[in-house]
């Protein structure tokens, strides 16, 4: 059984997520909260587990009770990411957005901060990505305004940037569509589709300018981003 | 003059299985939103320096699973002038026994002295202030409850009282005919430890774990390092839960006068009063160097 990281920063369900997992699995469970930079936290994951393996699930993850953590990696892919499927509650999209996902522990301890990829998942130097068929969890990240334009914000920055490795275009198209026009009644729907359409707009412009693209791994340059496009700051 | 306040210092709270740390999480919070949290990681060395090794300012501050911050403690101000590698202990207030010291209490650290350190399971010890300078600190900026569960408790008894057996991190070859040797605050501690306790919730599975490291360091059972571990401790503690803690106590108790190291059972009423007249050790605050002097 490969240890479990639960990854938070600033989700405000994050606590209640938490509990709900370490109630479940209390003696491979480990946290990491409030760690600026998406790959220095994951970066740092890989140094508090004791397996060869480990899940990462993040903050605004709401686990499904069926799933399990016991899915066993194959010696032979034992390189790899793999990702699970998550559910956008917003537009109801099933694929990778916010899902665990399991990390290969020695490759992320060497890539540290080094890596350049704007998606650390897939982009990971050495390794491989792999997609499991089993949902995971709902990400939920339609909490706030600033959460759920920041989440559509920055997933679809990457989907029409096209850096993320491995994509299928037409996956992308479907996927970024969606993204733009569907569940403005939902929970911060309408939030949650203008972070959409801002986050296609900065990704098409700037998609050959890698430095434009891996400031969305900045949350507080995202934060800027939402306060400059809401004229909210 | 380097000059830090708490609050502007990375904070980062360690926790591991401790039944209380979410809500002394919670209470960190509300001090220091900004505050870090690592729950779970193995190795006392590898988890403070994971912290370290995160940390974006020169000193970051630690607290402890089982802490609960008082108010203003994050106020405080260290002045670290003259002794830049030392850490910054600020005393705690432990809840089991009122003892007032250093163990689990909130720390000051400078960065690149916990990167570059070399202790716990790195080292064959058991402690930092073997490794790195302490600069013992009078405010009490913390209470450490260690009694929300029997595990809890005996764990804490067991670990501490290990501890204060030890002379500079290294066991006495004889404890019984040399344990008046030791450090005259840790005596007193240890006596404390091992006695006091009855009046309050898992009071008594800190007795139990405090006289139980002792007599296994008389016995020689473990070695000193196994207190390191969280797995085997949590093993020991499944061969002996289902006993009677008073009577194990008692049982220990007897082996320890017996071995010449001398304990008085101490009721719940006993207890209470203990805490009352109990007077805590003066803690030492290292030299600083003055002109024409260098410490």
């Amino acid at each position: 059984m490969y240890d479990i990281v639960f990854l938070s920063y600033q989700e405000p369900n994050a606590e209640s997520n938490w509990k709900a997992l370490s109630d479940r699995f209390p003696s491979r469970t480990k946290r990491l909260h409030g760690v600026k930079g998406i790959h220095q936290a994951i970066s740092a994951t890989a140094h508090m587990v004791d397996t060869d393996m480990y899940y990462i699930v993040d903050g605004d993850a709401v686990v499904f009770p069926d799933f399990h953590f016991n899915y066993v990696v194959a010696e032979h892919e034992k390189t790899n990411v793999h990702a699970f499927r998550a559910r956008n509650p917003v537009n109801n999209l099933v694929y990778g957005y916010g899902a665990v996902k399991i990390f290969p522990t020695e490759i992320v301890q060497k890539v540290g901060k080094l890596t350049n990829k704007t998606d650390m998942s897939t982009g990971l130097t050495n390794a491989g990505y792999s997609v499991v068929d089993i949902e995971s969890n709902i990400t939920q990240f339609n909490t706030d305004p600033v959460r759920t334009w920041c989440g559509a914000f920055r997933e679809c920055v990457k989907l029409a940037s096209k850096t993320i490795d491995q994509q299928l275009d037409e996956m992308t198209k479907y996927r970024l569509d969606v993204w733009c026009t569907t569940g403005v009644d939902q929970a911060y729907g309408k939030w949650c589709i203008n972070g959409a359409l801002a986050g296609r707009a900065y990704g098409e412009k700037f998609a050959n300018d890698k430095d434009a693209i891996f400031k969305i791994n900045d949350f507080s340059w995202l934060q800027q981003q939402f306060d400059a496009t809401c004229n909210l700051g | 003059m380097p000059q830090y306040i708490l609050k502007n210092c990375d904070t980062f709270y360690i926790s591991f299985d401790e039944p209380n740390c979410d809500a002394n999480w919670n209470r960190l919070l509300s001090l220091q939103p900004a505050a870090k949290r690592i729950h779970g990681v193995r190795g006392f060395d590898r988890v403070y320096k994971l912290c370290a090794m995160m940390s974006k300012t020169t000193r970051l501050v630690t607290v402890d699973g089982d802490n609960w911050v008082n108010d203003g403690a994050l106020d405080m101000e260290i002045d670290d002038t003259g002794i830049e590698d030392a850490t910054f202990s600020f005393t705690s207030r432990n809840v089991i026994n009122n003892l007032q010291y250093g163990n689990g209490g909130v720390k000051v650290w400078n960065r690149e002295t916990l990167i570059s350190s070399n202790t716990h399971e790195n080292s064959n010890s058991v402690d930092f202030h073997w490794d790195i300078r302490y600069n013992q600190h009078h405010f009490i900026a913390s209470s450490t409850v260690q009694n929300c569960s029997p595990l809890q408790a005996w764990r804490a008894g067991y670990r501490e009282g290990y501890k204060m057996s030890l002379v500079d991190g290294k066991p006495l070859n004889n404890f019984t005919n040399e344990w008046q040797s030791l450090i005259g605050d840790n005596i007193s501690r240890l006596f404390i430890w091992t006695t006091v306790g009855r009046d309050c919730a898992n009071g008594i599975w800190a007795i139990v774990g405090a006289r139980q490291a002792l007599h296994d360091v008389i016995t020689k059972t473990v070695k000193h390092t196994f207190i390191n571990n969280y797995t085997d401790l949590l093993q020991y503690f499944c061969k002996i839960q289902r006993k009677d803690p008073e009577l194990q106590a008692q049982q220990l108790g007897k082996f320890l006068n017996n071995s010449g190291f001398p304990i008085y059972e101490m009721d719940s009423a006993m207890s209470a009063w203990m805490r009352m007249v109990y007077v805590n050790p003066v803690r030492i605050e290292l030299p600083r160097p003055t002109a024409g002097n260098s410490v």
